[in-house]
């Protein structure tokens, strides 16, 4: 692990109080002892004085980063695992080019594009992680400004620029019948394919695979989730067939399609093998699933393999995730 | 809930409706737009659910939603400043999700019917059931099955418990089967049941079987019952084995007085009623015993707002709030068994010299018959 100086690692800080969740910032702060705050103005100031107090080090917050960054808030696909044992792949990575970068640390990367920045092998997973710096816009109303050129008003309307660090994540734990692509990319354009294709890549360099795994489709997993009403609320489903599409939603703020009667009658009615492709919203109670950290919102597109989570999580809540789509596209 | 103390404070016609719509359970959320549209307006509307917040039968809450699909933003979806629904960005546009006041309905919601089992009497083949499954197959088009139980026909069977207990074991083998093959397909709910006549008794000795414990019902419609009123459903319902239970009599049910001579541990439910306290009693007092299937009365029943509907659809707390409704003396005896006995042994004896007289009937064929061909024979 590269030591960091305090002012670097003030730095990270401060892009952790950014790109986190609050819940996720106070979790931090809270297992390390540190006084917590009301707002992300006191966590930051909380934050720098533990660091300067030599309370808040980096191993710590390489440990906290590794558990919640780039979990949840994010795009997952799920492809078929690797035919290859652990043994295999660290011999395979050992030999490469990318050697170094075995259990290498991140914390203060933000290249501008996708780069492969470590490479975990443990005693149960093998785990790629790419980071890239990001921008997005926001929309500051107050900046906006009028001005009159050459006899025409022209309105000018601002946005700042916001920056945050995003993950790209290939991981295969062992004995899963899955692998997943972890995005933290939007959905738009070609973000998601040429991330996968740099998760092919490296695999394919790395000589564990020699074309892109296929996809674990999970449009059986949506149907099942939608009739699990015990252990998953669905909020709505969209059902093709080829020529159209059904869609159910209800905009309930609690509950799901089953406390709807008319919605109830019509998804009962529903032939799974009529519909192809399904797509579904659906929410996990902590209440009834143990293992979660957070009630979970998520989508899972079944025809494109996609599962995209609404809220920052962690690492083991993916998994429960995961492993229970996995179960219900068995039937 | 007493409703009749807001009478004073709001239209009786709105009192109706936002009470049907509340009873009716058909969603978690009450909304003011199919109030407003039956011409009331949305402040009167609001008044009263609000009043109805304060009572504690709806929640009063502020929900986000957002400005650009109108769809539901949980707060910890907020932080992600991204629509689920329509992925509108509130930072990119410089907006927010806007707050709307919304009703939930704190009490039950309505049910469906996961599938249904039809049974009927023993003086029959079952013909109403042809008209039933017609009418129950245009109700619940493709989401409850319809299973018509039929038994063979029996009359002089009715008259021996060993019978029923036979009968009642074939039909619980039918049902395991039934239970297996729907769970097979998806329905893990236990069936309702609609019985008529010499089937709720049959269905009353198929709950008492040891053998059969397992087997599980959801809610469970009488019409002509012949079960003794005394019989115990409410250890049956608090066990788990039916849901609820409507027990429909006829006024001009002539049949059930009869069966409490003819069958041994029948008595006149289908008239008098069902004496465990969790069973809805009603009456419909022009109705005989074959009423209850007939075409008109049958789509009566079963159409939206009909008793049966109602039954089966809404949710618990509002399942006793049918016309008809009623207690019945739970000083009823059955008949003395002076009279009971020698009227059964009448009965049972009865189609004995019948059944001798038509052999001999048939014998003196035979004899007159043989009798002309010895003749013949000789002549010959």
């Amino acid at each position: 692990m590269v030591e960091l100086s305090k002012e670097q690692l003030k730095d990270v800080a401060k892009s952790i109080v950014v790109g986190q969740g609050n819940q996720f910032v106070k979790e931090l702060l809270r297992d390390n002892q540190i006084p917590i705050g009301l707002n992300k103005s006191d966590f930051y100031k909380n934050m720098m004085d533990a660091i300067d107090g030599g309370r808040l080090t980096e191993v710590m917050l390489v440990a906290w980063l590794e558990e919640v960054e780039g979990w949840g808030n994010q795009h997952i696909h799920l492809h078929e695992p690797l035919a290859r044992s652990l043994d295999e792949v660290r011999q395979l990575v050992a030999a490469s080019d990318y050697a170094d970068l075995l259990n290498a640390t991140a914390v203060t990367e933000f290249p501008d594009f996708l780069e492969l920045t470590s490479i975990a092998i443990s005693e149960a997973a093998f785990t790629l992680s790419w980071h890239k710096g990001n921008s997005s816009w926001t929309r500051v109303k107050r900046k906006d400004y009028r001005d009159e050129q050459e006899g025409d008003v022209y309105e000018f309307r601002a946005f700042r620029e916001r920056s945050n660090r995003t993950v790209v994540r290939y991981e295969w734990v062992v004995g899963k019948p899955y692998s997943a692509v972890f995005i933290q990319l939007p959905n738009e354009g070609t973000l998601h394919a040429d991330a996968t294709n740099e998760v092919w890549r490296v695999l394919v360099e790395l000589g564990l695979i020699e074309v892109p795994l296929p996809r674990v489709p999970l449009t059986k997993s949506v149907h099942g989730f939608r009739q699990d009403a015990a252990q998953v609320t669905a909020t709505s489903a969209k059902l093709h067939a080829e020529g159209g599409y059904a869609e159910f939603v209800t905009t309930l703020p609690e509950g799901g399609i089953d406390q709807v009667e008319a919605l109830r009658k019509l998804d009962r009615a529903v032939e799974d093998d009529d519909f192809p492709r399904a797509d579904g919203k659906f929410k996990l109670s902590d209440e009834v699933h143990d293992g979660l950290s957070r009630p979970l919102t998520v989508e899972v597109i079944g025809g494109d393999s996609r599962i995209r989570l609404w809220v920052q999580c962690k690492r083991e809540d993916v998994y429960l995730l995961t492993d229970l789509l996995w179960e219900h596209g068995l039937a | 809930m007493e409703w009749e103390k807001l009478a004073a404070r709001h239209k009786p016609a709105l009192l109706s409706a936002v009470r049907d719509r509340i009873a009716a359970g058909t969603s978690r959320v009450v909304e003011l737009r199919p109030i407003t549209d039956l011409g009331f307006s949305t402040s009167e509307a609001a008044s009263l659910l609000d009043e109805l917040a304060e009572q504690k039968v709806l929640e009063r809450t502020e929900v986000l939603r957002c400005p650009s699909c109108n769809g539901h933003i949980a707060q910890d979806v907020l932080v992600n400043q991204v629509c689920p629904q329509c992925n509108h960005d509130f930072r990119e546009k410089g907006d927010e999700p806007t707050k709307v006041i919304t009703y939930l309905l704190l009490g039950g919601l309505s049910r469906d019917v996961p599938w249904l089992v039809a049974i009927h009497g023993f003086n029959s083949q079952g013909e109403w059931q042809r008209d039933f499954a017609w009418l129950a197959a245009n109700k619940f088009r493709y989401h409850a099955p319809v299973l018509m139980y039929q038994f063979p026909m029996s009359r002089y069977g009715v008259m021996l418990r060993w019978r029923h207990l036979q009968l009642a074991a074939e039909l619980a083998e039918k049902l395991v089967l039934a239970v297996q093959h729907a769970e097979k397909h998806g329905i893990t709910e236990p069936p309702d049941v609609v019985l008529h006549s010499f089937g709720s008794l049959l269905f009353a000795a198929l709950l008492d079987l040891p053998n059969y414990k397992n087997l599980r019902f959801g809610r469970v419609i009488i019409a002509g019952g012949i079960i003794d009123p005394r019989y115990d459903f409410d250890r049956h319902i608090v066990a788990g084995r039916c849901q609820a239970v409507l027990n429909h009599c006829a006024g001009k049910d002539e049949a059930v007085g009869l069966a409490q001579i003819m069958m041994p541990t029948a008595g006149p439910c289908g008239t008098h009623g069902l004496l465990s306290k969790a069973v809805v009693n009603i009456r419909s007092s022009n109705y005989k015993h074959g009423s209850f299937f007939e075409g008109e009365t049958l789509t009566e029943n079963l159409s939206v707002g009909g008793p049966w509907d109602h039954f089966l659809r809404r949710p618990m707390a509002y399942l006793a709030d049918l016309p008809g409704h009623f207690t019945p003396a739970a000083n009823w005896k059955p008949l003395s068994a002076l009279i009971v006995v020698p009227l059964r042994v009448l009965c049972i004896a009865l189609p004995l010299p019948v059944l001798l007289m038509a052999l001999n009937g048939w014998f003196q064929d035979t004899k007159n018959l043989l009798g002309s061909i010895l003749r013949s024979h000789r002549v010959g």
